[in-house]
């Protein structure tokens, strides 16, 4: 017996009905239904071929935005959509995946455990396609339009150009969602796509905040303490060095004219109190 | 299963002593949320800490350190923010590990107290 | 009439008597027959020596004559019989007494001369060691034998002068022993100095030369990975006489020592391509030789692409990358060949290159990126004690003052400090087993690295901030038991085992 839910039924999510003609007339489900988990709805959609950079970004937006409630929607496909199911089932929140497949299939099929997990923690899967219908490249499409469709808003971490995060975008566009962005570097592929919306008007986000003002909600303004050990001098400029750009320990030795053998245990020594990290090879300040 | 629990519920109990009398108080023991599981949640001053505490009798298996990896990592920090948000706690926090490893008898071989682990 | 003419075959590294037995008899047809299960080279053998005996001006005899290679079970080698075999036709036609306790080994050419071959070195070890006084090889292989004190190495140019020399109408000079030479500055392809910037991957072969630890270094195509690895053998030690002996053994057995060559005094650095067959690198095939392992015994094996290596030879590597040695079974006997070297690996930091790459732009996906890496893990990453990321310099970035600075070191200084961390080492594990910090296993760890309180919190600190595996924990012992050696500390200090964690892995690494 197919979990389903149709257009005309009360528990059909409303904001998807408001886009007209465009909405499913049915959609099959996953898990346990009920209607405020559509209340507060944020697409969060990112390039397939995210870069550690966007992880990072997913995973510290998602984390907080999910931690007050809001509902997060996505596409279940490697990368992006991946990044935020996960950061928000990690937090405890409440994830939509929407299937570009029949609702009987996972797809990538490999990312099965994400999918009980999103489950188990009250969230839903949906589709609205039934049974063990293939995904080919329209339903992928068509699927973007259901992600866009139930959220309020949407967020764009990552994107190429011409790719399928910019047709939800679009989507969001044509339905009257908001739009954020969140910039990167300009010569990054993925990041081309993300600039293309913001010149396009979309709102750029640079913090969790952004978002949820969206959503009357306030950002939690706690952090992380900060370390208040005493610095030696030779930490003292190394921190110097590193504030005005992060480095590798070769360029931070020959910087400083010191030996890579006292640089190199000075730094580790670093790392360990907690004053710099490193990330990509290059050292910077926390 | 129940082994593990015990020698768990053990070292909470030495960490728990550890931290009052090296002057925190203690806030929260043993943290259950529908999202999450906080060993330790104390306070030292005007600081929040998350205390995760791990312990193991010997160390032939492995060290209780460990045992903290990246993912674990991150979802102390979550776990962290979660609560902060929850309890509206506007000032910072830390993210501090104990670490335990047990004689055969039960008595304490090592105690380290690891602060902001996570920076 | 029956002559006996000693020689010897070489097994791997193990040599054992062959006596050639010359039998000419006046009935029956003549022929000329070989038997003791040569093969097809020894068959050809026969060639060589009817057509080096005719061209020495003597008529080959029209006698039956029948060769046995004593004993009849082992499989010999080709050409090697030549001269005794031509020495024993010889004394029977010329009348002609062999001298006692003499060795004979060789291959001739059709015109009578003596060409180098394999293994001279190796009959003269075994000639000291069983009380041989002479042995008669070809004049190009006689350097190497020369090596060894206390027996004549006769250098035979060819038939006639041999057999004027039996004939007591010529003389022939024995070689003179020499010993081995302190010093031979071997031409190094790259000195350390020449090297810019690179400063923490210098610094990581200078502990991987003192301590012998096995390194892999991770970096994006023409970021200097090669050049690094040429230039290490520069600042390793000579090796010593018993090293020598071995090393110039195992060349010797394999053909690679060059006509009129001696002794091996450098330390050999070998680079096979990922495409080198199994054979190839590990040893083996008819004879079996030895492969790149053991031709880089002692020395340096580099392996460039290291990833691309399929996993059948780095599963063959695991043997000698534990034990030192290589086992090659062959259906009559089993081959010992050593294999005591250092390893160093490099590959990309993924599929396109370029991650981290100051200029270039990554192109892969996460998903690939790990992928990769994950492929680079397995039984041979184990091993590897030091990880360096090589990231490409720009050396116009480098002002003069720079290039003439103080801290760019030369090979010859470093090699110093090497040299005095593997004297420390010596006497360190002077009734151990071991040699090297690197060889280490957890009883001397325990031994001889102890670790203040303060240290071994810092390791636990670093288990959670760096993920260390239990492993990773004993190889950061191991490599900073080495920088406190580069120091002369006899402790392990707080600085050194901060540094050792500089070189911890940083790429997929399981426990």
């Amino acid at each position: 017996m197919d979990k389903v839910i149709k257009i005309e039924d009360k528990e059909y999510p409303k904001l998807l009905k408001e886009i007209g003609n465009d909405a499913p007339k049915k959609l099959y489900y996953k898990g346990k239904w009920n209607s405020d988990i559509f209340e507060n709805c944020l697409a969060v959609v990112g390039s397939r071929h995210l870069t550690s950079y966007g992880k990072k970004i997913t995973e510290q937006f998602v984390t907080e935005i999910a931690a007050l409630g809001i509902t997060i929607v996505s596409g279940f496909m490697y990368g992006g959509d991946e990044a935020a199911h996960s950061a928000t089932v990690r937090i405890g929140g409440r994830t939509i995946a929407v299937m570009p497949c029949g609702i009987d299939i996972i797809h990538p099929e490999y990312q099965e455990g994400l999918y009980n997990e999103i489950l188990e923690k009250n969230g839903l899967i949906i589709s609205e396609l039934e049974g063990k219908f293939l995904p080919v490249n329209w339903t992928y499409a068509r699927r973007n339009r259901i992600v866009a469709g139930l959220s309020k808003a949407i967020l764009i971490v990552e994107a190429g150009l011409n790719s399928g995060s910019l047709i939800t975008a679009k989507y969001a566009k044509k339905y009257g969602r908001k739009i954020f962005a969140v910039p990167g570097q300009i010569t990054s592929e993925v990041s081309k796509g993300t600039i293309q919306l913001i010149k396009e008007g979309a709102q750029v986000a640079t913090e969790p905040g952004d978002i949820l003002k969206y959503y009357n909600l306030s950002p939690v303004k706690t952090s992380l303490t900060k370390q208040n050990l005493a610095l030696s001098k030779e930490e003292q400029k190394i921190i110097e060095q590193l504030k005005r750009e992060p480095m590798e320990a070769d360029i931070i030795a020959r910087t400083l004219n010191v030996s890579v053998v006292k640089i190199g245990a000075t730094l580790s020594l670093m790392q360990l109190k907690g004053f710099i990290n490193q990330e990509s090879g290059k050292y910077y300040v926390n | 299963m129940s082994q593990h629990n015990e020698v768990g519920k053990i070292g909470e109990e030495i960490a728990r002593k550890f931290l009052e009398k090296a002057g925190y108080k203690i806030i929260e023991q043993n943290y259950k949320t529908k999202y999450s599981e906080i060993d330790l949640i104390v306070k030292k001053g005007e600081n929040l800490v998350f205390v995760e505490v791990r312990t193991k009798v010997g160390e032939h298996f492995g060290t209780p350190e460990e045992t903290i990896n990246n993912k674990k990592m991150r979802k102390l920090r979550g776990n962290a923010v979660a609560y902060a948000i929850i309890k509206k706690w506007n000032d910072s926090f830390g993210i501090d590990a104990i670490c335990i490893v047990l004689k055969p008898d039960y008595t304490v071989e090592r105690l380290n107290h690891y602060e902001n682990i996570i920076s | 009439m029956l002559i006996k003419v000693p020689s010897v075959v070489n097994l791997g590294l193990e040599t054992i008597k062959v006596d050639v037995e010359v039998n000419l008899a006046n009935r029956g047809l003549p022929g000329f027959e070989i038997v003791g299960l040569p093969d097809k080279a020894i068959d050809e053998s026969k060639e060589r020596v009817r057509a080096a005996i005719s061209s020495s001006g003597v008529d080959f005899p029209s006698k039956k004559i029948t060769v046995n290679l004593a004993p009849a079970d082992i499989q010999k080698e080709g050409s090697i019989y030549d001269l005794p075999i031509a020495v024993g036709i010889l004394s029977s036609v010329l009348q002609f007494s062999i001298p006692d306790k003499s060795l004979f080994l060789g291959e001739l050419s059709f015109d009578g001369s003596l060409r180098h071959t394999k293994g001279a070195l190796l009959m003269a070890l075994f000639a000291k060691e069983f009380g041989f006084l002479n042995i008669f090889v070809p004049k190009d292989s006689a350097n190497e034998a020369g090596a060894v004190k206390g027996i004549k190495v006769f250098p035979v140019e060819n038939l006639i002068q041999l057999a004027g020399y039996f004939l007591k109408r010529k003389n022939i000079e024995p070689v003179v022993y020499h010993k081995i030479l302190n010093e031979i500055s071997t031409p190094v392809e790259f000195d350390m100095r020449e090297v810019l910037g690179q400063e923490q991957a210098k610094r990581a072969m200078e502990i991987a030369a003192a301590g012998s630890h096995n390194i892999i270094m991770m970096g994006s195509p023409g970021s200097g990975k090669t050049m690094l690895a040429r230039a290490l053998p520069g600042i390793l030690p000579p090796l010593n006489e018993t090293e020598s002996l071995e090393v110039t053994k195992i060349y010797s057995v394999a053909g690679n020592i060059q006509p009129g060559g001696s002794l091996i005094t450098a330390r050999q650095f070998r680079a096979p391509h990922h495409t080198a067959s199994l054979v190839g690198l590990i040893g083996g095939g008819t004879r079996p030789s030895p492969g790149e392992v053991s031709l880089a015994h002692r020395g340096v094996l580099f392996l460039d692409e290291f990833n691309e290596f399929p996993h059948n030879v780095m599963e063959a590597m695991r043997q000698p990358l534990e034990d030192g040695y290589l086992t090659i079974s062959r259906s009559k006997k089993r081959v010992m060949y050593p294999a005591n070297f250092m390893l160093v690996a490099s590959a990309n930091p993924c599929p396109c290159g370029y991650l981290n790459h100051p200029k270039k732009d990554c192109v892969c996906t996460l998903r690939q990126i790990k992928k990769y890496q994950k492929r680079i893990s397995g039984p041979i990453l184990d091993r590897i004690d030091l990880h360096i990321a090589i990231l490409p310099v720009d050396t116009t970035e480098f002002s003069n003052n720079q290039k003439n600075s103080e801290l760019l070191e030369s090979s010859k200084i470093i090699k110093q400090r090497v040299i005095l961390a593997k004297i420390r080492q010596e006497k360190r594990f002077e009734k151990d087993s071991i040699q090297s910090n690197a060889q280490m296993k957890n009883t001397h760890i325990k031994k001889y690295c102890k670790l203040t309180k303060d240290i071994e919190n810092l390791l636990h600190t670093a288990s959670i901030k760096f993920q260390l595996s239990a492993r990773s924990y004993m190889k950061t012992i191991k490599v900073a038991r080495t920088i406190a050696d580069l120091e002369g500390a006899e402790e392990i200090a707080v600085s050194h085992m901060a540094e050792a964690l500089q070189y911890k892995p940083k790429i997929y690494d399981t426990v």
